[in-house]
């Protein structure tokens, strides 16, 4: 075997063990929105159906909102192979997240293949296995690879298709134009991001091939008109109300108040460039994240902290080389990816601008070859990977050993050990009763147990019963642990074995 | 050369116009700013309390203060560096040329490197030794932020002498204090206010 394909092979290894290992129970538990993937996935492998009893619907309506079609048809198909599980629900993420990695090696080598005098052999031979092996070791990868995140799949979509236009430069052939409008239209269905990103990146490539005469107009035009005609029922969804529910949600600049039109042109500029700026924040990136538990592990932040100097290095060292295709990527991704994200509240947020990734991953992976390349600083380059290899160690192990334990509150395996006590209490006759305060429950039931049959009530039922002896009322913890009428606690198990819910005797 | 002044001078009202309010209202920072030493063991505790299981030579080696006290520190020293926590000193112009101010000095650190000296030793100071700091230290720390933009500011008007250049700066000038002046300042993240 050669010892190249020996590496290449060897990094999928490590990427598919930090993507699979434990998938099933950590995170801790199916959030909501993976929750509420899987309950709709299941019901369309079964029944053609979604929740709502729509036949094969293109928007699948969850929680007020809508949600797009690819990763939930994807899941479908998951949970033929996997079952009702929450392996199948997380399994598409972490797979195209293996195949992001791997296809991120394909799109290196073809840039700087693209690419003659820019780089040299060396440096053309090194850049994508160290590129490669970053990602597949990024906090902000992984982390998005594990849990069903929609943006996980767009991102492999996205890179697919700028993958196939860079291939169409270097080859010619045809069809990886067709390729490239496929997996741009995919975008459009998978992700809210990209129906800003995707038509930016379809215009500016359409462009740059009419205007350098590098496709015939007849392959333009039919591209362009298969991708409208496709792109239709995505227009009327975005301008329709329902479509545009999530980003009146988010809107960034309804925090701020403007009485006039004046104000408003002179403030949501200087909110949006604000935003904007906090996506390129050090702190952001290295320590703090995004501060929400679902996205990161508590103390890190979505890339390793002794990146940076290597992202220095490698920014320094990409633009002081001639304009080359891969500067140009790097610099269009860094500045492109952050402006749809910009325009919604919290920013920043590492979900939303998860297409950063890439840029980053590859300046760091520049950074490491530029140190390695200037004989008196290898000392500093070999401290810094040390360094850097401590660190992701460290991290592995907070991933691994604490996050399942500190970061319940953010997942739902709560909801999912309450589920499993009420069905033995069902099975007892018991009628239940679940307190609104746990509001999160139907869809906690629908998908582990829908046959469950219980009742939503306010927190002042237990005073208005009188036919006391057949009900069990499920509610918060409210610590009163000493009544009698507790009879049962579901427990979360972190280092407080704190109480998730408690189950009252009426 | 006079391309180079009308830079500056943009730039020079432009930082005025944050470091007057940002040194009139920061007393003193917060404890992000500074590294607390009795918070480090507190840390390692905590941390060590979720390794039930783990062998504890590994957890050891995973979970120490030595480790702690450099992650704690990295921390710190990026705050300095936050585009927000500039532009509260500096402004937005300011926060631009405090980058290229960096960039040229990276770029020939045997040249300039000298201009960097303030910088490290204030923040030196302003994180270890904080609270034995006298209180002109705040005024030490943007004296050292000043410095290293207005030399971005004129090392990139002295490669770049032209009438873009100057409405490029025109435009942004006017951004940055409709920035200080319109978004809620973020003064309050960092400093305890007089």
């Amino acid at each position: 075997m050669k010892i190249s394909l020996f590496f290449f092979l060897g990094i999928i290894f490590i990427a598919s063990f930090v993507r699979f290992y434990q998938l099933d129970i950590n995170p801790p538990g199916l959030y909501l929105d993976e929750v509420s993937i899987g309950t709709n996935a299941y019901d369309i492998l079964t029944l053609g159906k979604d929740e709502h009893g729509k036949s094969f619907p293109i928007y699948f309506e969850a929680f007020g909102e809508y949600k797009l079609p690819v990763t939930i048809y994807l899941t479908s198909l998951s949970m033929a192979l996997f079952g009702k599980t929450e392996f199948a629900i997380r399994f598409p993420s972490a797979f195209l997240g293996i195949a992001t990695v791997a296809l991120f090696f394909f799109f290196l080598r073809t840039i700087l293949e693209l690419d003659q005098k820019g780089f040299t052999k060396r440096e053309k031979r090194l850049l994508p296995y160290i590129g490669v092996f970053l990602l597949a070791i990024t906090p902000w990868h992984i982390q998005f690879s594990r849990g069903e995140f929609e943006a996980n799949i767009a991102l492999f979509l996205f890179l697919a298709a700028v993958y196939a236009f860079f291939r169409y430069l270097l080859t010619r052939q045809i069809i990886f134009v067709y390729l490239f409008t496929f997996c741009s239209l995919l975008t459009l269905y998978t992700y809210s991001t990209y129906r800003f990103l995707t038509p930016i990146l379809v215009a500016g490539v359409l462009t740059y091939l009419l205007t350098l005469r590098k496709i015939a107009v007849s392959h333009a035009c039919i591209n362009f008109i298969v991708l409208f005609i496709l792109a239709i029922p995505f227009l009327q969804f975005s301008f329709s109300d329902a479509g545009n529910i999530r980003v009146g949600q988010t809107a960034a600049f309804s925090e701020y108040k403007a009485e006039n039109l004046q104000e408003k042109l002179v403030l949501y500029p200087l909110v949006f460039l604000k935003n904007y700026t906090s996506f390129f924040s050090p702190l952001f990136l290295f320590i703090t994240g995004d501060g929400i538990g679902r996205h990161q592990v508590p103390g890190f932040g979505p890339l390793v902290r002794w990146e940076l100097p290597f992202i220095i290095v490698g920014l320094y060292s990409l633009i002081k080389r001639k304009r080359t295709k891969l500067l140009i990527f790097v610099v269009l991704i860094l500045f492109v990816a952050p402006l749809p994200a910009a325009i919604a509240r919290p920013s920043p947020h590492t979900l939303r601008s998860l297409l950063l990734v890439l840029p980053w991953t590859i300046l760091a992976a520049l950074g490491i070859i530029a140190l390695w390349n200037k004989k008196h600083a290898r000392v500093l380059g070999g401290l810094l990977v040390f360094l850097f290899g401590l660190e992701c160690l460290v991290y592995f192990h907070t991933y691994f050993v604490h996050y399942p334990k500190t970061n319940i509150p953010d997942w739902g395996s709560g909801y999912k050990q309450m589920v499993i006590d009420i069905e033995g209490y069902v099975k007892q006759g018991k009628k239940i009763y679940i307190e609104d305060s746990l509001v999160d429950a139907p869809i906690y039931f629908s998908f582990y147990s829908p046959t469950i049959p219980y009742k939503m009530v306010t927190n002042s039922f237990g005073s208005q019963v009188y036919e006391k002896g057949e009900i069990i009322w499920v509610r918060q913890n409210y610590g009163e642990k000493d009544k009698k009428e507790i009879i049962h606690s579901t427990h979360i198990p972190n280092v407080n074995h704190d109480v998730f819910s408690q189950f009252w005797a009426l | 050369m006079k391309t180079q002044i009308i830079l500056v001078c943009l730039m020079i009202t432009s930082v005025l116009f944050s470091l007057i309010s940002f040194v009139h209202k920061c007393y003193s920072f917060h404890d992000i700013l500074y590294l607390y030493k009795d918070k480090i063991p507190l840390e390692v505790e905590a941390l060590l309390s979720n390794d039930l299981g783990v062998p504890l030579l590994l957890a050891r080696l995973l979970h120490n203060k030595l480790l702690q006290i450099s992650v704690d520190v990295y921390s710190i020293l990026l705050h300095y560096f936050d585009p927000f926590f500039v532009s509260t000193v500096v402004g937005l112009l300011g926060l631009i040329c405090f980058g290229l101010g960096w960039w040229y000095i990276l770029g020939n650190f045997r040249r300039y490197g000298l201009i960097s000296l303030p910088f490290l030793v204030s923040i030196t100071y302003e994180i270890f030794f904080h609270r034995s700091l006298m209180s002109g230290h705040i005024y030490f720390l943007a004296f050292s932020y000043v410095l290293i933009s207005l030399f971005g500011g004129w090392q990139f008007a002295r490669f770049h002498q032209s009438i873009k250049v100057i409405i490029c700066f025109l435009i942004l000038f006017v951004i940055s204090i409709l920035w200080s002046y319109f978004l809620p300042s973020e003064l309050y993240r960092f400093c305890i206010q007089r």
